[in-house]
């Protein structure tokens, strides 16, 4: 029974097989006719003269076989096969059979399908053979109008499905055609479009909705099926059931979409948090751990990610935490489900995840630079203003709402935020002049009243350096300045005291400072292979602390300043970028060497506590870069985190051996 | 158990807003031949296609050989055979394709009996469907009806637009098969005389209710005809029961009626008619008659 049927199909599909093999043959004569044509201004087809026989041959006939000819006939035999018998009066014939549907229908898709199949042969044979016989079948040429075969292939499979889809809801054949392209191209339409729309709902760098859209596929076939073989044979309720199953496949595709969207964002920044160590931000409440193009903020005693925040397709532009912890400033263009918006947008989140304020939008035209800076409970931001070379300051107040302009604007890359001061003030360096010169730079310390929105206009004070690493410069209160100065024997960093303007004689420090809390300073010295950490206030003598050879030792304050992360590496493996910009210390003489402190190992790391001098010996499995891509950084007031390939683990400095994870877990 | 060939139990169908049979309820025996007639849109074409699976009905009930047509149609199918007045042939299939397509998709085709209807019709099997006249193309749509050996055999006026002598051959053809079957047949036309000459039931459909279901000689013998002469003028109209057709033409009273023959005759002398005559009619004369009245359907009153 099966073989009659599908006989039948073929039988009536032949007359549509002859003319594409006839349309196949005559395609190479028409592109050369046309060429020709073209060469002595007559063609239509004027643009064809621009190709030579080889090219027309090689690169372009393929094209048009498995893009244009394959596809259309299929769409013609797939329409002709579903609705000819009806179209004619012919379908009864069928029906008063004893012929169960579903054998019809799977007849018609085999024949359309073997038509195809000999369509698709047929004319690429008819293809080389005159590709061959013109000697223009030159395969070490490369024959690169075959990648487009694939395609082919592929857009006739969709206009078999589109095409079996229409033939569910016309009996006409040429307006099923119509209709069957509409239903080919919808999945293609609705895959621009949603990843288009929403680039940043990806896993992995394949975008959601270039998934989500082939799901019209199975339901255009299961709208034909229920529609040409469910229900009453005399037709009644054909087209709501093919419509219901046709709209439920567009349904099923936007929802599955709109569902999976948020996990996919997730799932992605999950992954990206495999191949790269995703980036934690400490805070005194919280921390905010970035992956990918996705974060969480997490809670430190459980480790649980209590919300996460999607970065969009390009990131996050900014992240801080308010210095008390309870509030986290995220700049990115993340819209809906993916989505991006025209303009950057800045979200505020309470330490429970919770959205804290409104959320704020950046002028048009402009777009964050650089990652936001409380100061207080003002957020100065350095604004691109699009179609300049310039940015702007921008102060943001989330408890009232507002952005306003400070009216300070430079080029861009030639100014930055650096730092707040104990009141609602802040700082911003300014090259002095507009170039941007290699080695160290002379730069201005400008000073922001954030109460007035303005910049005050007389620089407090110049200075060189690299103004790229200012904000290490700049007390925690905004009282002292770490200032630059050369000096016979090098470069000597002196500590100034900004609200006076006067320099104080200790201690001389080194570019490796870092401010703690109090305005206390730790530093390292190097000589000789020897390096001493030190601590002093400003105006006070250094007080040694420890000592190591052959290290090189990277200083990292915790989150409210209190502690400091003490790693101590071979010195063949840490120096890091900031170290080579920053001008190199005057070495300090052997006499300045005294080591009452105990001393160091290498590899080494270490939580030093100033207010009671107390030493925390970390497990060295912690040191950044020791064991493969890991790194250690502070996620809490006394809370280490551990980022590596896939893992996020935390761990409290007084409970060391109870690791937390955010992200994976133990290793196996 | 055995069940009637076709049974319908309050079967209704509509087409959209247009209510094409109401609560329709037939029964069709084996070895028997039903007529069904009916105006055009009376809904005999929608009763054989409900019966054989191709419709589903909106309420009530359809066994056809025990068979559930909605549940079971291609099983339906391959035991009963639609014949209707427009078959669907593919005009690109020679004769002999076409039966050899349809026998390759019956389980029952029988390929002597085929060839045997093929010969005695005269069909050439190399001839192409689009080049036969209608008679051919109803006799090609004959043959493949029969040569399933079908237990039940819808006829939907097959011979419609066709000349005497191909009706003739293909009312014999189908006859013959049938003689030889024993199979139940629903035969549906507007050409009542065939039906006569075939049926031994008969069912008038009228706006897709039944008006009128009885055997043959019973519907004839209970439908009669009477002329009345009157003394003076005859009256115009008169109310009699089971009364179908009333005309009046000065002193003459002619009335159809269903009734038995001593009562339509007293109730005409009743009148005061001078002389009654009370004859038979014909099917077509009785449809006629009946279609014209408008009266209730036979649920209601005219069961015979």
């Amino acid at each position: 029974m099966f073989r009659a049927l599908v006989w039948k199909e073929w039988k009536q599909l032949r007359p549509l097989l002859f003319a594409g093999i006839g349309l196949g043959a005559l395609l190479p004569l028409v592109l050369v006719a046309g060429a020709e044509a073209g060469r002595r201004g007559l063609s239509p087809l004027g643009r064809l003269s621009a190709y030579s026989t080889r090219e027309l041959f090689v690169d372009l006939l393929p094209g048009m076989l498995g893009l244009a000819l394959w596809p259309s006939m299929a769409l013609l035999a797939t329409a002709q096969a579903y609705c000819g018998d009806r179209a004619a009066g012919t379908e009864w014939f069928l029906l008063e059979r004893p012929v169960p549907r579903r054998g019809i229908w799977t007849a018609r898709l085999i024949a359309v399908l073997s038509m195809v199949a000999t369509l698709a042969v047929g004319t690429a044979a008819l293809w080389l053979l005159t590709a061959g016989a013109s000697g223009d079948l030159d395969l070490d040429g490369g024959l690169h109008g075959l990648r487009l075969l694939p395609a082919g292939l592929f857009a006739t499979g969709l206009a078999v499905i589109g095409g079996t889809a229409a033939a569910s809801f016309l009996a006409q054949p040429l307006a099923a055609v119509l209709l069957g392209g509409i239903f080919a191209f919808l999945p293609v339409a609705l895959t621009f479009l949603l990843a288009g729309s929403f680039p940043g709902a990806a896993i992995g760098g394949l975008p959601l909705g270039l998934v989500t859209p082939w799901v019209l596929l199975p339901a255009f076939v299961l709208a034909s099926y229920l529609g040409l073989c469910r229900g009453e044979p005399g037709g009644r309720g054909r087209l709501k059931r093919s419509s219901v199953a046709a709209a439920a496949g567009v349904a099923v595709a936007l929802v599955s979409f709109v569902a999976a969207a948020p996990a996919a964002m997730r799932l992605d920044a999950t992954w990206a948090g495999s191949s790269h160590p995703p980036r934690v931000h400490g805070s005194p409440g919280r921390a905010c751990v970035v992956a990918g193009k996705g974060g969480w903020i997490v809670d430190l005693a459980s480790a649980k990610r209590v919300r996460f925040l999607a970065a969009g397709p390009w990131g996050f532009e900014g992240v801080a935490w308010s210095a008390d912890g309870r509030t986290l400033a995220v700049a990115s263009r993340a819209s809906l489900l993916g989505g991006v918006r025209a303009r950057s947008r800045l979200h505020f989140y309470d330490d429970r995840g919770r959205p804290g304020y409104p959320d704020m939008t950046v002028p048009t035209d402009h777009y964050v630079s650089d990652v936001p800076t409380w100061a207080g409970t003002a957020l100065p931001l350095e604004l691109w203003v699009l179609g300049t070379e310039e940015s702007e300051l921008y102060v943001a107040r989330p408890q009232t709402g507002t952005l306003r302009s400070a009216g300070f604007r430079a080029r861009t890359w030639q100014w930055g935020i650096l730092g707040t001061t104990a009141g609602d003030g802040a700082y911003l360096w300014k090259l002095e002049n507009g170039a941007i010169p290699k080695g160290p730079v002379a730069y201005d310390l400008m000073r922001v009243d954030l109460r007035e929105e303005r910049v005050e206009p007389q620089p407090i004070l110049r200075d060189r350096g690299s103004p790229w690493f200012a904000q290490w410069k700049l007390s925690p209160t905004g009282r002292y300045w770490i200032r630059l100065e050369q000096s016979p024997a090098g470069w000597t960093r002196v500590i100034r005291e900004l609200p006076t303007g006067t320099d104080l004689p200790a201690p001389r420090v080194t570019r490796t400072a870092r401010w703690l809390a109090g305005d206390r300073l730790v530093w390292t010295e190097t000589t000789r292979g020897r390096t001493r950490l030190l601590t002093a206030l400003p105006g006070g003598a250094p007080r040694p602390l420890r000592e190591w050879n052959g290290a090189d030792i990277e200083l990292d304050p915790s989150p409210d300043r209190a502690l400091v992360l003490v790693m101590a590496r071979p010195a063949s493996a840490g120096r890091g970028r900031t170290e080579r910009r920053e001008p190199e210390d005057a070495a300090p003489g052997p006499d300045a060497w005294e080591s009452p402190a105990g001393r160091g190992v290498v590899p080494e790391l270490l939580v030093f506590e100033p207010e009671t001098n107390r030493w925390t010996r970390l497990p060295d499995r912690l040191i950044s870069g020791v064991a493969g891509p890991w790194r250690t950084s502070w996620a809490g007031p006394r809370t280490i985190a551990r980022a590596g390939p896939g893992v996020v683990e935390l761990l409290d400095l007084d409970r060391l051996d109870s690791p937390r994870y955010v992200l994976g877990g133990p290793p196996s | 158990m055995s069940h009637p060939a076709v049974l319908f139990e309050g079967v209704t169908r509509w087409f959209g807003r247009v209510l094409a049979l109401d609560r329709l309820t037939l029964a069709v025996e084996a070895g028997t031949v039903l007529g069904l007639v009916g105006r055009n849109g009376a809904g005999k074409t929608t009763t054989l296609r409900l019966a054989h699976g191709i419709l589903h009905p909106d309420a009530g009930r359809i066994g056809v050989l025990g068979l559930d047509p909605v549940t079971q149609g291609p099983e339906v199918r391959s035991r009963v055979s639609l014949l209707s007045e427009e078959s669907s042939l593919y005009p690109w299939m020679r004769v002999g394709e076409i039966l050899d397509f349809a026998g390759r998709l019956h389980p029952r085709w029988d390929p002597a009996l085929a060839a045997g209807l093929q010969r005695r019709l005269d069909l050439d099997p190399r001839a192409r469907i689009s080049t036969l006249s209608r008679g051919n193309r109803a006799k090609v749509a004959l043959v493949l009806a029969v040569a399933c050996r079908p237990e039940v055999l819808l006829l939907d006026d097959p011979t419609a637009g066709l000349d005497p002598l191909v009706r003739r051959e293909i009312l014999e053809a189908i006859l013959g098969a049938l003689s030889e079957e024993g199979g139940a047949v629903v035969y549906a036309s507007h050409l009542v005389h065939d039906v006569e000459r075939v049926a031994d039931r008969v069912v008038v459909l009228d706006g897709g209710r039944l008006r009128l279901e009885g055997s043959l000689d019973e519907v004839k013998g209970r439908v009669r005809r009477a002329r009345a002469v009157f003394e003076d003028e005859a009256p115009s109209s008169i109310a009699l029961p089971g009364c179908m057709d009333v005309r009046s033409d000065g002193r003459v009273l002619s009335v159809v009626a269903e009734a038995a023959n001593g009562d339509l005759e007293a109730a005409l002398r009743g009148l005061g008619a001078r002389s009654v005559e009370v004859e038979p009619l014909s099917l077509e004369e009785i449809l006629v008659a009946l279609l014209r009245s408008g009266g209730p359907a036979a649920e209601e009153q005219a069961n015979v």
